[in-house]
């Protein structure tokens, strides 16, 4: 008899039509919860839900379009799941995420820079503010973000990209100490190099991989069902004494370091550029 | 009589197009010479670099492509279809040959190029800037001579 672990879960999962977050949420609906996935592009989900086909039991996919930028959108969202599962939400994951900025930090501008903390950090803590409120009135829940090892392990040249996914580990240690006492368990997940195609231009092959692949012990890139099988954890029902964590799922990649870019910027930047040396004219 | 028309035609089959075979060589030879010339200047102002397409096959992560293998077969392909056109032989399917391949390589440049532009402009700071070079414009007018070469006449 095939049992379902998350039956009666009602699940949020942002950046939910490709990726990472197709991933968890494909485990999550075969697990039994009712998932919705948001993204800010219809057809994407529409695409992302025909892609998993029928599910067996009782999960179940359901598409709402969201910025989770846009405060306005995330609140929609959470109540477009709510009413998806009938009910307040008991697992939101917060995946939405991605960077504008790979660059030397002298090269940095201010726009990329915003843009990016704004999709990683201000999107997570919108997500939080509004999914957390709902996991509250459901009298408990879990709260993944989807973090990075960038955000714990010097990844050189990744701009913003790093430094907004310490705040995304941050910010879930304070809710997770916050909400405790409301049954909420915030957790943060850190995958290493997946294969999506927001790097395919790193797994396709070249030096970078390579570099990647000479800092992980487990040297093989990883694939979004082994994040998905901890969210599947975090979400379930046999973490509940879980909270505060920053998991990462690397191949061990966060012993090492992180991989150099050096092979695709240099020639764009060049060797000075890369050690934060800045033309007159462009010192800005 | 019924036999006129079939016989016109096949007549027609047979027809040279000096110029068609002309606009075609020179559309082969251009996205050729395209491909294995500057494709692509990047970087923050005073410190571009330029990228041939050919380089794209051996190249390293976001400017790695296989597009010049396609876009050197279809110029083989408009080649080809050029010396076709020249001698007159099957000159209708020759025709629709040159469009399609014209069209073929002017869709994979312009692919390549956004591919190139977008992954740049989403992941980059503002400073890295894309542009395209002079292989980028010889490979879309040997494109658009291709398909050109579809719509020139026949020697009467």
């Amino acid at each position: 008899m095939t049992s379902y672990p998350l039956a009666n879960t009602a699940a949020l999962v942002t950046g939910g039509g490709s990726g990472i977050g197709l991933g968890i949420a494909r485990r999550l609906a075969t697990d039994g919860a009712t998932v919705t996935i948001c993204g800010r592009t219809e057809s994407r989900l529409l695409h992302a839900i025909s892609e998993i086909g029928p599910i067996d039991g009782p999960g179940s996919l359901h598409p709402v379009v969201a910025d989770v930028t846009a405060e306005e959108s995330v609140q929609a969202a959470v109540q477009a799941a709510e009413q998806n599962a009938g009910g307040p939400l008991s697992a939101v994951v917060s995946n939405a995420g991605g960077s504008t900025s790979i660059g030397p930090v002298t090269h940095l501008d201010k726009q990329s820079w915003s843009d990016t903390v704004a999709l990683n950090l201000t999107g997570t803590m919108l997500v939080l503010k509004h999914g957390a409120a709902s996991l509250v009135r459901n009298g408990g829940g879990s709260f993944v973000a989807i973090s990075s090892t960038a955000g714990s392990l010097v990844h050189p040249w990744f701009g913003a990209y790093g430094p907004s996914k310490a705040g995304v580990d941050q910010l879930c240690r304070q809710a997770a100490d916050e909400l405790g006492a409301s049954a909420v368990r915030v957790n943060s997940v850190c995958p290493g190099l997946i294969d999506t195609d927001l790097v395919e231009f790193i797994t396709a092959g070249g030096e970078v991989l390579d570099s990647y692949r000479e800092n992980t012990p487990i040297a093989r890139v990883g694939t979004p069902t082994d994040i998905a099988a901890l969210v599947a954890f975090l979400v379930g029902p046999e973490s509940t004494w879980l909270t505060g964590q920053t998991i990462s799922v690397d191949g061990g990649q966060g012993l090492r370091r992180g991989p150099s870019l050096a092979s695709v910027l240099e020639p764009l930047f060049g060797e000075e550029g890369l050690r934060g040396v800045v033309a007159a004219d462009t010192d800005s | 009589m019924p036999a006129a028309p079939v016989a016109a035609s096949a007549e027609q089959g047979s027809q040279k197009s000096v110029f068609g075979a002309i606009a075609a060589i020179i559309g082969a030879v251009l996205t050729a010479l395209g491909v294995f010339s500057g494709w692509v200047t990047l970087g923050p102002s005073g410190n571009t670099v330029t990228d041939s397409m050919w380089s794209m096959v051996a190249g390293e992560g976001f400017l790695k492509s296989n597009d010049p293998i396609a876009l050197v077969a279809l110029a083989a392909g408009a080649f080809v279809v050029g010396i076709l056109l020249a001698v007159g032989a099957g000159r209708t399917i020759m025709r629709v040959a040159a469009a399609l391949i014209g069209l073929a390589i002017v869709v994979v440049a312009a692919l390549n190029w956004m591919s190139i532009s977008s992954f740049v402009t989403d992941n980059f700071t503002s400073e890295v800037e894309v542009k395209t070079a002079v292989g980028f414009y010889m490979v879309v007018v040997g494109g658009i001579l291709t398909a050109l070469s579809a719509m020139l006449p026949a020697k009467k």
